[in-house]
């Protein structure tokens, strides 16, 4: 077997404006493609990259912004030359029953919702696209892993795309095969012929073998018919019908060797990815760069240790890379990240680049990575989504549910709905700007409410401050500009949910010690957000 | 809710006396007053509710099942009511036993075996089911040679689809793989390799054919006995003439325009795609009870059991004409079929996805070097086997005197290479026969050791097994001791999410917490911690003489000494891993046969057991105690139970 495996365009093709002078032709060509006209049918592209296992919140919050000025913080510092391509996302909520552990957190980051099945999903926000727009193209929508690692135990953890039948997708990690997809197979119209006659004759050998079979069996069987179905579609949408721009880009693709870790195999995905764009092969995809409880290592970062592991880094101090090992891999991501834009920016589309025609959701599915809240996740958006997106912003909104955001991604691509999963409206400040005015106002009234023998209740915005020797701190600030430091056991702050709370007002009751002339607060009994 | 009213009066035979429309069961009584003040929906203390018991019982409920079943079990073991409270009174004991009895393992007062499901094969299944179909060898072979090294997959493994494992645990769950798309295309791809490869076997061809080289003469009657011949294999017993009749047609129409080796092959290929090649279909007679299945149909499930592959040519003739079904033809064929090589599978897909130790080849992370991990994979795979081979107790998975030892530097066990009277054949035999061309190197089989010294024996104390157990680079105690608490004794947990951690200034019995022992010694003093650790920790420090690469270590790299010691919940204590192991063989016997007997059941059956299938294991546990815990007894009592031998088609 040959061990050349993927291609990638030869490098004139990825120098932006190099391409459209290595190919007059394709401007010219453009118009006669006929995608249809209307706005909607901008070819736009949809990506989803997720990476499990949360953040360091302290690392990845941007503090002290508006919408227009703001500093990235240390994990989105390989951003700064996307500061321009980008929407950074704040207080974006999944499911708040999906709060505190593993079991929900990848699911809902798709559908919206967390439901009493572990096996049938709603159909995923992608997937409601991909039934869109997805009969355009060869392909229906990539579901891509870049990560090696699964869960035996609990399979629906695996995965982010669900059919319309709530079934798992299956997800594909060879890049080679992810190749081999695209750009050869159906490609070839021998190949695409025999296949068709083949279909045909076990569909007609499966009828037979239904009409003898018991009911039971046949529900079973028709996974099989439907199987068969979905190859004879994608044959109908291999016949290249007459698109000679991706036939000549076909014809650029070059291999290179294949991924032997997971560096190189996340790349060779994003390539892909990209590439699948260029060629219109596919509108749709998503690659889970890490599983979110992965037990992944980074050697070529010299992080050995398992990123789930770094991930609780309030109860796993003392791992070796410790703190420092867990922002470094998720600082690398942010990297991988940025290197996926400037690759689709460097790809020439019918009009301007891929970029400027596709919309590419960053993520988690949790926040903090040992507590698992499910408030605020780290999210940001990019692409130029059709002139549907309004890029170079920071929009620190009140707390909305991530079905918002889904519903928003999903009109932007066509689909019109009004509901979605968790949903409550359209997520607004993407198109334009948000012009949020602060949810929060120190009106002065920030201040400890009750102070008696020891116990207390106080008001004040709750902030979480991580720092390499001190990872579990939290901080209540008043209005007169101190804070009360907040230091209470792990199980406390889990099972009242109290990092689920961090960036609101919150009424917090408890007990607190005097250190140094300072109350610090060593028992909380409830902490409200208000 | 009509369905839901339906149920009830369909169960109410079931609910015992006294049970009437307005009146409150004895059970649901003792649960109210014994059990809802801690668990009812709003304490949920450990996260259990039971308030949604008190509606009505419902066998086809998976979630309400699993809580009873939890109940049962807690009831039972007497782990609940917690030693704070009253117990509870034998009467009220045997009330919830019984109600669980009467409402989930009965059906109308009867035993009986469930739904009985349509199983597809797994990918592991196909390749093997291919091998022996078309009689090619489709595997990476095993030898040592630069051009196969032994962790590239298989052309077939690369171009199908990797299976998930199901909730019993295996990949061959039949739940699971009936939840996801079959892949058509890759199946597709994947018998187009297999026939190429057949295609060029001159050997294999004449096999399947009957006629050394077909020539261009062969005529239609002869193409049409060769297709009839393959299918009958193929489909393994399973007829449909509309099917077959589609297959030979798709020869007839493929023979216009080609040769009849082309035309056939891709006939061949039809009847590949074709379900009853896929899906092992059995014939329902619509029973709500059990009954025995057919002789193909009881070939099919002897050879995907014991060798994961479809049934060869002596359980075909014996199907053909029924005498499988008679219970020493079977007994016979149970015996020659464990002889045979092909019982790897026992080894590599029961055993290394139970064990886990299929991950030494799929998770890079354990990589160290072709020799070292091949070597240290084998022994595993060698030892499990071994079991079968002579017919050992499986009790010796977690002590024994022997081992297997593979031939690489660094870990060495004492004691001389030592023969036993093996009853069965070697099983790597077939698949060690070198392509042509390719030069071995080096590669030998690991040999049997009687071992003399104190620190190695039982499966569990393999370098593979101590190295899946591991942290990248340095041992996890807590991560062996849920192993082996879940794998071995069957009590799966899961790890905590709202435990805290142990801060690093905290002090035991006055002393800061220096090293490793000292902080899982914390873990038996803080309440929060007790619940579960008192039961990981003695097991995962009783490894700690081991290091992440399987080496035996009196000492840490820092000098500290290595301590293996520990109490055990019942206050068994222990110095040494041998210890450990002594208390676990005597202390948790009756678990872990349970959990080992219940696990190869579910493999067998490609589900997960059931409440139903409790008064199965029940006999299949008592035998296996009676004749000394031997592995081919297990093997054997789990063929003749109904649950393997029968079908039953509604639930």
């Amino acid at each position: 077997m040959s061990r050349e495996s993927y291609l990638i365009p030869r490098r004139s093709f990825l120098r932006g404006v190099g391409a459209a002078l290595a190919l007059p032709s394709l401007e010219i060509m453009s118009p006669a493609l006929g995608y249809g006209n209307s706005a909607a049918a901008k070819n736009l592209r949809l990506c989803v990259l997720f990476k499990g296992a949360g953040v360091n919140p302290n690392s990845w919050d941007i503090t002290g912004a508006t919408e227009t000025e703001f500093t990235l913080s240390k994990l989105l510092s390989p951003l700064e030359k996307n500061k321009k391509d980008i929407v950074i996302l704040r207080n974006i909520d999944a499911d708040q029953r999906a709060n505190g552990g593993h079991e929900n957190v990848t699911l809902t980051f798709m559908t919206g919702n967390v439901r009493k099945s572990r096996l049938v999903q709603r159909q995923s926000f992608d997937q409601v696209i991909a039934d869109h727009v997805g009969a355009a193209t060869p392909v229906k929508s990539l579901q891509l892993r870049s990560d090696t690692y699964l869960d035996a135990n609990d399979p629906s953890e695996n995965f982010l795309s669900f059919g319309a039948d709530g079934r798992a997708l299956p997800v594909e990690h060879n890049p080679e095969v992810v190749f081999n997809r695209l750009f050869k197979g159906f490609n070839n119209s021998g190949f695409r012929k025999r296949t068709a006659s083949v279909l045909d004759e076990v569909k007609e050998s499966y009828q037979s073998v239904v009409r003898k079979a018991s009911n039971r069996d046949r529900q079973v069987l028709d996974h099989y018919l439907q199987s068969v179905r979905d190859v004879e579609r994608e044959l109908d949408q291999f016949k290249t019908r007459g698109n000679p721009a991706r036939d000549s880009r076909m014809k650029q693709i070059n291999p290179v060797p294949a991924a032997a870790d997971l560096a190189q195999r996340t790349r060779a995905m994003l390539d892909l990815i990209a590439l699948a764009y260029w060629t219109d092969m596919t509108r749709v995809s998503t690659l889970m760069m890490a599983h979110t409880e992965t037990r992944s290592t980074y050697g070529f970062l010299g992080i050995n240790d398992e990123l789930h592991m770094l991930s609780h880094f309030v109860r796993t101090r003392n791992r070796s890379s410790g703190l420092s090992g867990y922002d470094k891999v998720n600082h690398w991501y942010v990297q991988q990240f940025s290197y996926f834009i400037e690759k689709l920016k460097s790809l020439d589309d019918d009009e301007g680049t891929v970029f400027d025609n596709s919309i590419v959701l960053f993520g988690s599915g949790i926040k903090h990575g040992d507590y698992h809240s499910v408030t605020d996740l780290p999210l940001v958006l990019s692409g130029g989504g059709g002139g549907r997106i309004l890029p170079g912003r920071y929009v620190k909104y009140p707390n909305t549910p991530n079905g918002n955001l889904l519903l928003k991604l999903m009109n932007m691509m066509g689909v019109k709905k009004e509901k979605y999963g968790n949903s409550t409206g359209i997520l607004p400040g993407i198109s334009e700007k948000a012009n949020l005015a602060p949810k929060y106002v120190d009106d002065g009234s920030w201040k400890i409410i009750q102070d008696e023998g020891g116990k207390l209740l106080v008001k004040g915005m709750l902030k979480i401050s991580v720092k390499p020797d001190d990872l579990n701190l939290y901080l209540v600030q008043l209005s007169s500009g101190e804070s009360l430091e907040v230091r209470t056991g792990f199980g406390t702050v889990h099972n009242l949910r109290i990092d689920a709370c961090v960036g609101s007002v919150v009424e917090l009751e408890g007990e607190y010690k005097v250190k140094d002339g300072r109350k610090v607060i060593t028992r909380v009994k409830r902490c409200k957000r208000l | 809710m009509k369905s839901i009213a339906c149920m009830i009066l369909l169960l109410l035979p079931g609910l015992g006396p006294g049970l009437g429309a307005a009146e409150q069961s004895p059970v649901l009584e003792v649960l109210e007053s014994r059990c809802l003040s801690c668990h009812d929906a709003d304490t949920r203390k450990g996260g259990v509710d039971l308030e949604q018991l008190l509606s009505a019982p419902d066998p086809l409920d998976e979630k309400i099942v699993a809580l009873w079943e939890k109940v049962d079990k807690a009831v039972g073991e007497g782990e609940m009511p917690p030693k704070q409270k009253k117990p509870l009174t034998t009467a009220q004991k045997e009330q919830i036993a019984g109600w669980f009895e009467e409402t989930y393992v009965l059906k109308d007062g009867k035993e009986h075996i469930g739904e009985s499901r349509l199983r597809r094969l797994s990918r592991y299944e196909l390749i093997n089911t291919l091998e022996e179909l078309l009689r090619v060898s489709l595997k990476q072979p095993y030898v040592y040679s630069p051009e196969f090294p032994a962790f590239l997959p298989s052309t077939l493994e690369t171009i199908l689809p990797s299976d998930a494992q199901g909730e019993s645990g295996f990949y061959n769950d039949a739940a699971q793989l009936a939840g996801s798309r079959p892949p058509v295309l890759k199946y597709s791809e994947a018998f187009d390799y297999a026939l190429r490869i057949f295609e060029q076997a001159p050997a294999a061809r004449e096999k399947v054919f009957g006629f050394k080289g077909v020539s261009p003469e062969l005529t239609e009657e002869q193409a049409e006995e060769i297709l009839r011949r393959f299918l009958a294999r193929a489909w393994r017993g399973y007829k449909n003439a509309e099917s077959e009749e589609v297959v030979l047609s798709a020869y007839r129409v493929r023979r216009k325009k080609e040769e009849p080796v082309s035309s056939l092959l891709h006939a061949m290929k039809i009847g590949l795609l074709s379900p009853p090649f896929v899906y092992r279909i059995e014939t329902a007679r619509n029973k709500t009870l059990p009954y025995r299945v057919g002789a193909y149909e009881l070939a099919s499930r002897l050879s995907y059991f014991l060798w994961a592959s479809m049934p060869d040519d002596e359980l075909f003739a014996l199907a053909a004409d029924g005498r499988l079904l008679d219970g020493t033809v079977l007994a016979g064929q149970v015996d020659r079929m464990l002889k045979s090589p092909r019982r790897i599978s026992l080894s590599e897909d029961f055993a290394g996805q139970w064990l886990g130790f299929r991950e030494l080849w799929t998770n890079k992370i354990f990589y160290r070097n072709e020799r070292w991990s091949r070597g240290i994979y084998d022994e595993v795979l060698f030892f499990f086997d071994e079991l079968v081979k002579s017919d050992r107790s499986i009790l010796e998975i977690v002590d024994s005197d022997w081992i297997y030892q593979s031939d690489y530097t660094g870990v060495r066990a004492s004691g001389k290479r030592h023969t036993f009277d093996a009853k069965h054949g070697d099983i790597f035999a077939s698949r060690r026969n070198n392509p042509p061309g390719i030069q071995e190197q080096f590669y030998k089989p690991p040999y049997l050791l009687k071992i003399k010294s104190d620190q190695r024996g039982g499966l569990i104390t393999t370098v593979g097994i101590l190295r899946v157990t591991s942290a990248p680079e340095k041992t996890n105690p807590i991560r062996r001791g849920v192993w082996l608490l879940d794998r071995i004794i069957g009590r799966p947990l899961h790890a905590p999410e709202n435990v805290p951690a142990l801060s690093k200034s905290e002090k035991v019995d006055g002393k800061k917490l220096t090293d490793l022992a000292d902080i899982l010694k914390a873990h038996t003093s803080k309440a929060i911690c007790v619940s579960c650790h008192k039961h990981i920790d003695p097991l995962g420090l009783g490894l700690e003489n081991f290091d992440p690469f399987g080496k035996w270590r009196a000492s840490y790299r820092n000098k500290r000494p290595v301590r293996s010691s520990g109490v055990f919940p019942n206050g068994d204590t222990f110095k040494t891993p041998r210890q450990m192991k002594q208390i676990l063989v005597e202390e948790y016997r009756e678990p872990i046969v349970k959990n080992i007997a219940g696990r190869m059941f579910a493999y067998a059956l490609g589900r997960k057991l059931e409440p139903y299938d409790r008064p199965a294991l029940r006999k299949i546990c008592d035998t296996l105690e009676r004749d000394g815990f031997k592995i081919n007894t297990l093997i054997t009592d789990i063929i003749r139970s109904r649950q393997f031998q029968c079908r039953q088609d509604q639930p």
